[in-house]
């Protein structure tokens, strides 16, 4: 990695220029995690390197009926902070199974969603929350709701003058709860992850989120599978068929970590263990 | 769904590669300030055995473990180990240091008869000291020793070699082969809990039983123990570079993809036990043993894995996807 420009604007007007003025030859950085080993195998060969992380963007509050989450929020804050224990306790039980102490320390909500991993941990949570981000440049800013910012593997809609400010969560956040699925216990990557949200009347559902990550190659979001327990009682039966609706909606492939037939089915398991979680049944 | 099996593993354990030759080399230098540097060329990835050479050499020469320094780092002229590998170096390596030890002795010994000029027999070295028995002026502390031999213009290096036996060849009529030093006996019982819906085995306990000969260091021992347990749960469980064989698909390029445990893998529950029966081959009865606490658990989670589900699993390592095709099968 030769000649690498290196720029760590100190406010976010800075950034925002730098951003305009560079366009596709820029690379922004906040805690590395994911940018630094794309470089170190090769796949990632950066012109110019936005430092971020001195921006002020790591704050966490409550404003306006929202949980809003600066961009540069790192793993371990999300995951100690009262405010998200409070809010949305099963953003945090995400935040607690990612990658290592030293990689929670400096990876942030930001990158996790910018990287656009079809297999991120935070991002299927927070598809589940509803969540939108806000995305500023010099020439505006806008809103953009998770579900629609996933075009493909590493691809959102974002342009290249854009950059992520913020993760906002719609409140109250129902009664949500992430299941993962990895290959050993700690620091790893998820074979297969869900995250869903329920609205409850009583033990009736009222509504549905349910998001599957490493399934397609974008987080996904099953609406299928969420229509069948609108109006419903929550049972075993239930869930068990509203997860088969909902893996059936991926697209999964073979890879180093799982087989497509085993993202599938033990999928179905993951999705049914969230939903029983959230709803509060069994053990 | 979760179910829970228990099961026990046996292994005998070979120790030294009797067939090869298996030589090994040690050399101890007596210090200017009466501490001796053993010198080995066997290489410590961790096993210990820069511990017990020294708590061998210590022995021999009856002085206290904190007068003697290891250096197994001089490449370039240390005394040859013919390798850490085969559980050998317990069993060999001790041979080599007790005789490096035994000419150091005697040259020590010789050197002081000349000073005093009485015969070598009659000096005695003991105590961490040499002397001439009932003469309180035939006397010197190895502190003495060591600067006495550096103005008499004499450098004290003790050397030792052991050679368990000649290369052995197969009997060509019946391929026999008298190919291991000796033979340690390892036993592990473990209990496992099988997610049946996603194939991961989760190894709740796991007790280690050594038959090892002698515990020169019994904590090394044990250490040796969870280390080798640890091993044993990549290899059973995880760790693999072709997830498809024999498709080479999906080949594994980085450790990020590699299985090895972590401690949050670990059985939360380990025990160990150690039986002594003192081997004739190995110096004070101590053999190899712990390439063995690998081995042994992982037939024993296999087992385990059958007594949870009732299925017989015949490959590893018992990856999640493994586990679940058997289960549908």
């Amino acid at each position: 990695m030769e000649n690498v420009g290196y720029f760590a604007p100190s406010d976010v007007g800075q950034a925002l220029e730098l951003l305009a003025e560079q366009g596709s030859k820029a690379t922004v950085l906040a805690g590395g995690t994911d940018l630094v080993p794309a470089i170190n195998y090769y796949s990632l060969w950066p012109e110019n390197l936005i430092f971020i992380g001195a921006l002020g963007l790591d704050y966490i509050k409550e404003e306006g009926g929202k949980l809003l989450i600066g961009s540069g929020a790192t793993w371990t804050q999300i995951l100690e902070d009262p405010l998200v224990a409070e809010k949305a306790p099963a953003l945090a039980q995400a935040a607690r199974q990612g990658g290592s102490v030293a990689t929670r320390n400096a990876g942030t909500v930001g990158g996790n969603l910018a990287n656009a991993s079809p297999a991120a941990d935070l991002t299927v949570i927070l598809l589940a929350l509803e969540a939108e981000v806000l995305l500023k440049s010099s020439a505006g800013k806008r809103t953009v709701a998770l579900k629609d910012f996933f075009t493909g593997p590493g691809e959102t809609v974002m342009n290249d003058d854009e950059l992520l400010m913020e993760v906002q969560i719609p409140l109250p956040a129902g009664s949500a709860a992430f299941q993962k699925l990895g290959r050993r216990k700690a620091m790893t990557l998820s074979v297969v992850n869900a995250g869903v949200k329920l609205n409850l009347d009583g033990d009736t559902c009222s509504g549905a989120c349910i998001a599957l990550g490493a399934m397609a190659p974008t987080p996904l979001r099953c609406s299928a599978a969420e229509e069948m327990l609108v109006g419903k009682k929550l049972d075993a039966a239930l869930i068990a068929e509203c997860a088969a609706a909902a893996v059936a909606a991926g697209s999964p492939i073979d890879d180093q970590r799982a087989s497509a037939w085993y993202r599938t089915k033990a999928g179905t398991a993951i999705v049914a263990r969230a939903l029983a979680q959230a709803a509060g049944i069994g053990g | 769904m979760k179910k829970r099996g228990k099961a026990m593993s046996l292994v005998l354990h070979p120790t030294g590669n009797k067939g090869a030759g298996d030589p090994s080399q040690a050399a101890i230098a007596l210090r200017p300030d009466g501490t001796f540097t053993l010198i080995i060329g066997t290489a410590d990835l961790g096993q210990g055995s820069n511990t017990i050479l020294r708590q061998f050499a210590a022995d021999a020469l009856d002085v206290p473990i904190e007068n003697i320094s290891v250096n197994n780092q001089a490449g370039n002229v240390a005394p040859i180990c013919t390798g850490s590998f085969a559980s050998r170096v317990t069993l060999i390596d001790p041979h080599a240091v007790v005789n490096a030890a035994d000419d150091l002795k005697d040259k020590v010994v010789n050197w002081a008869a000349g000073m005093w000029e009485v015969a070598p027999e009659a000096v005695t070295w003991a105590d961490n000291s040499v002397f001439v028995e009932g003469d309180e002026e035939k006397t010197m502390t190895m502190t003495e020793v060591g600067e006495g031999v550096v103005g008499s213009a004499e450098l004290m290096i003790g050397t030792g070699a052991w050679y368990p036996a000649p290369f052995t060849e197969h009997d060509p009529e019946t391929g026999a082969m008298e190919s291991v030093g000796a033979i340690s006996f390892g036993c592990a019982v473990v209990e496992v809990e099988v997610d049946t819906e996603t194939g991961l085995i989760d190894v709740l306990s796991v007790i280690q039983v050594w038959e090892l000969g002698k515990a020169v260091n019994p904590l090394t021992c044990k250490q040796q123990i969870n280390g080798g347990l640890s091993v044993g749960l990549g290899f059973a469980l995880a760790e693999s570079c072709h997830p498809y064989y024999p498709d080479a698909a999906h080949a594994v390029e980085h450790l990020t993809d590699y299985y090895v445990p972590t401690f949050a893998d670990y059985p939360a529950e380990i025990s160990h036990g150690i039986e002594e029966v003192p081997h004739p081959a190995g110096v004070k009865g101590a053999k190899g043993f712990s390439e063995g606490s690998s081995t042994v658990p992982i037939s024993a989670i296999i087992s385990a894995v059958h007594d949870a589900t009732g299925v017989w699993i015949t490959e590893v390592p018992l990856t999640p996807e493994v586990v679940l095709k058997a289960l549908e099968a």
